[in-house]
């Protein structure tokens, strides 16, 4: 109250000013100022790279369901981005609500011996946190997102939390890929997804849904603006160029770049936190080198842009002879999950997890459209069902990843990225293997083998991770276990880039319970 | 359909001199035929030639495409009666559900919705509508007309940026996509719910086929 009053008595004078400036508006940066704004006096500013964007409207659903159109081709890196071997391009989105915005909102919690990586294979680093720690924070994220599961699968211990909404029911799609698991004694379990159970209508357009069930930070912020007002400010297309520093530990606030109309600017504030996701945190940091950061914000160490992870996928499918149940894809998400290679067993070599369905093997608006008769769509339809199968691996580190400052600017007025990466050897034999895994999996479904078809895509910016990662001492890491900039005193990071490793899980979920965690914290 | 072959087949013979096919694709359009008619033929993949192309370039021609997206207004009902008549078209010779008033007025809706917001689609309408008239004009019946307009074989390299290109990838193909699953036809082929169709709450039993465990 304090500082509120504060505010109000000088709030004229120092416009550009904020209490907690917050750099990126994706679901970190979401997830914080709701904790902050919640239970807190804070006047908060957000900086948004990216443009504005509507959440929930008729007619971006309109085309997206019958145009098929990229409605978030505009707002994907530009093509000097792309990297051979850690692409960027239309992995991660430059928006209001950032990536959020094109997820498919699968949660699963990260597990135990996740946090105990380097302990347990020697490879990576091991978080300075471990999963008890994690797991209220994780269950409050749950809440926040609207995550529907199966509340009683223990595996990873939920210590009696209730997932907000029950699990999906498998689909009949599910039972196909769900026969050949148990054939093969592989266990599997209900997607755990931020899908918001009252509202959800299983309308299959994820991408863009129509009334906002899936979660989004677009639409979280749409309703942070509404419930907080002048506390929350949003400035899209702004962003932020540098950290201003006074001395070595106090960050004084931000210069930013008004895209609108080319102008410069900055903004003071008692405390920063950058949630520019993996790429542009580092990036920052490095970019708001001086004379006491000669290298980089918090790169005293040489830490920051270094250890970059991801998620190298893998996927099969094939066609299984006959329909008789004339099988589709109804539900348009993923219902089910197998962690069974989600295991400490397999952690030396990289876990991975999957999930699959059966449906129809074109759309029936595809067959009119090739002028297919009725009679022939029938027994098309009839005729076979598509089986496939999906899944991704953690990735170790390899000492090459790194994000650099590359030359030139983007079209955000932010440096152009450098990505350098390696390959581990340990990674690729598991892919393999893994993919044998869904050859056996489909095969077992009563998929022909000569037409099965595999494939793998490397990491990409979607889940990518580490380089800015947590760490007990400023000797291995640059942030630490509050989050906190190591050798600041009100600099922090809220992204994946504070992930000491990856793990096989999609990271979302424990991103928005560190910034849970964060809020907590700070207020 | 197996007179239709028949008229083709004569044709075919009539019109092959060496390696040069001479087809009159306007008369080819006049039997209603569509591409599956035209596979099962050995007339698939010819060139069109001679006076066949006087009415189909005109549909094809890039020259002058009126369409301009910033044009924003209101669908007149005629023209929209025009373009729902598609959706009557694929019902019946799909053999989807026929009853389609109820249906009609999302169907209006959408398409006022996609004309009057930026980037609009009222000129793609008006441009759709035009060839829909002309090729209504040309030959016997609707539905032959409406086969010609969806499946009249073009040269696809040149299909794209022409009237027709426009009118089949931005409205005619929109249509059937808009008409599967919010008109419900996909129920007919057996299934529950299909993408785009609002099947209800998931937790809700019938909203979509579950798979007993």
């Amino acid at each position: 109250m304090v500082r509120m009053l504060l505010w109000a008595a000088i709030g004229g004078a120092l416009s550009e000013m904020a209490s907690i400036i917050i750099v990126g508006s994706g679901v970190a940066g979401t997830v914080l100022a709701r904790q902050l704004l919640a239970n807190g006096d804070h006047q908060i500013t957000m900086f948004e790279a990216g443009p504005e964007f509507a959440s929930g409207n008729r007619r971006i659903w309109l085309d997206h369901l019958v145009g098929n159109n990229r409605i978030y081709e505009p707002f994907v890196d530009d093509p000097r981005m792309e990297n051979e071997n850690f692409g960027l391009r239309g992995s991660r989105l430059f928006m209001k609500g950032g990536t959020t915005n094109h997820w498919g909102g699968l949660t699963p919690r990260f597990k135990p011996e996740d946090f105990e990586l380097k302990s347990r294979t020697g490879y990576g680093a091991d978080w300075p946190i471990d999963y008890d720690e994690m797991a209220p924070w994780y269950a409050r994220a749950e809440i926040l997102l609207g995550v529907t599961g199966d509340s009683d699968n223990d595996d990873p211990p939920r210590y009696g939390a209730r997932y907000p909404f029950p699990a999906t029911e498998f689909t009949l799609g599910d039972r196909v890929v769900i026969d050949s698991l148990e054939s093969l004694e592989i266990s599997y379990g209900h997607m755990s997804i931020a899908r918001s159970g009252d509202r959800c209508i299983t309308t299959g357009t994820c991408d863009y849904c129509p009334v906002n069930a899936r979660y989004t930070a677009l639409f979280d912020l749409d309703q942070l603006q509404i419930e907080y007002g002048d506390r929350l400010t949003l400035r899209t297309e702004s962003p932020v160029t540098r950290i201003l520093m006074d001395g070595k530990r106090r960050t004084r606030g931000v210069d930013f770049l008004d895209l609108k109309t080319g102008a410069p600017g900055s903004m003071e504030a008692e405390a920063v936190i950058v949630c520019g996701g993996t790429f542009e945190s580092c990036k920052l940091l490095l970019s708001s080198a001086g004379t006491d950061w000669v290298d980089g914000i918090g790169n005293d160490s040489g830490h920051v842009g270094r250890h970059l992870i991801g998620h190298p996928v893998f996927f099969a499918s094939g066609v299984r002879p006959g329909n008789p149940d004339r099988i589709a894809n109804e539900l348009g998400f993923d219902s089910l999950i197998s962690r069974h290679f989600d295991s400490p067993e397999y952690q030396h070599k990289g876990k991975m997890w999957f999930s699959g369905g059966a449906g129809m093997t074109s759309s029936l608006e595809e067959l009119i459209l090739a002028d297919v008769s009725r009679s022939e769509m029938n027994a098309s339809i009839a005729s076979g069902l598509m089986v496939s199968l999906g899944g991704e691996m953690e990735q170790f580190e390899s000492p090459e990843n790194r994000v650099t400052l590359g030359r030139g600017k983007t079209r955000h007025g932010l440096p152009t990225t450098e990505i350098h990466v390696g390959v581990h050897e340990i990674n690729l034999q598991a892919r393999q293997e893994h993919v044998q895994t869904f050859v056996e999996i489909l095969k077992t479904a009563g998929c022909k083998e000569d037409g099965i078809e595999t494939g793998a895509l490397n990491p990409d910016g979607a889940h990518a991770s580490a380089t800015c990662r947590m760490s007990r001492s400023d000797a291995d890491g640059v942030v630490d276990p509050n989050l906190q900039v190591h050798g600041t005193d009100n600099l922090y990071i809220c992204s994946n880039a504070v992930f000491p490793s990856i793990a096989a899980a999609n990271p979302t979920l424990t991103l928005a319970a560190l910034a849970v965690r964060l809020g907590d914290y700070l207020n | 359909m197996g007179q239709d072959t028949d008229e083709i087949e004569k044709l075919w013979k009539g019109v092959t001199m060496g390696t040069t096919l001479r087809v009159d694709r306007r008369t080819l359009l006049k039997l209603g035929i569509s591409t599956g008619v035209l596979a099962s033929v050995p007339l698939a993949g010819c060139a069109i030639t001679g006076s066949a192309s006087d009415f189909m370039l005109e549909f094809i021609s890039d020259s002058e495409i009126p369409v301009n997206s910033d044009r924003t207004g209101v669908l007149d009902r005629e023209s929209f009666e025009t373009l729902a008549s598609l959706c009557d078209y694929v019902a019946r010779s799909w053999q989807l559900p026929t009853e389609l008033d109820a249906y009609f007025g999302q169907l209006e809706s959408d398409l006022q919705l996609k004309s009057r917001e930026a980037p609009a689609y009222l000129t793609e309408y008006e441009n759709a509508v035009q060839l829909v008239d002309r090729m209504r004009g040309e030959l016997k019946s609707d539905d032959q007309a409406w086969s010609a307009l969806l499946f009249g074989e073009l040269p696809e390299d040149e299909l794209a940026p022409t009237r027709i290109g426009r009118a089949r990838s931005l409205v005619f193909s929109e249509i059937i996509a808009h008409q599967i699953p919010l008109s419900g036809a996909f129920r007919s082929f057996g299934l529950v719910n299909y993408r785009g169709y609002f099947g209800g709450p998931y937790a809700s039993v019938g909203s979509y086929r579950r798979g007993a465990v």
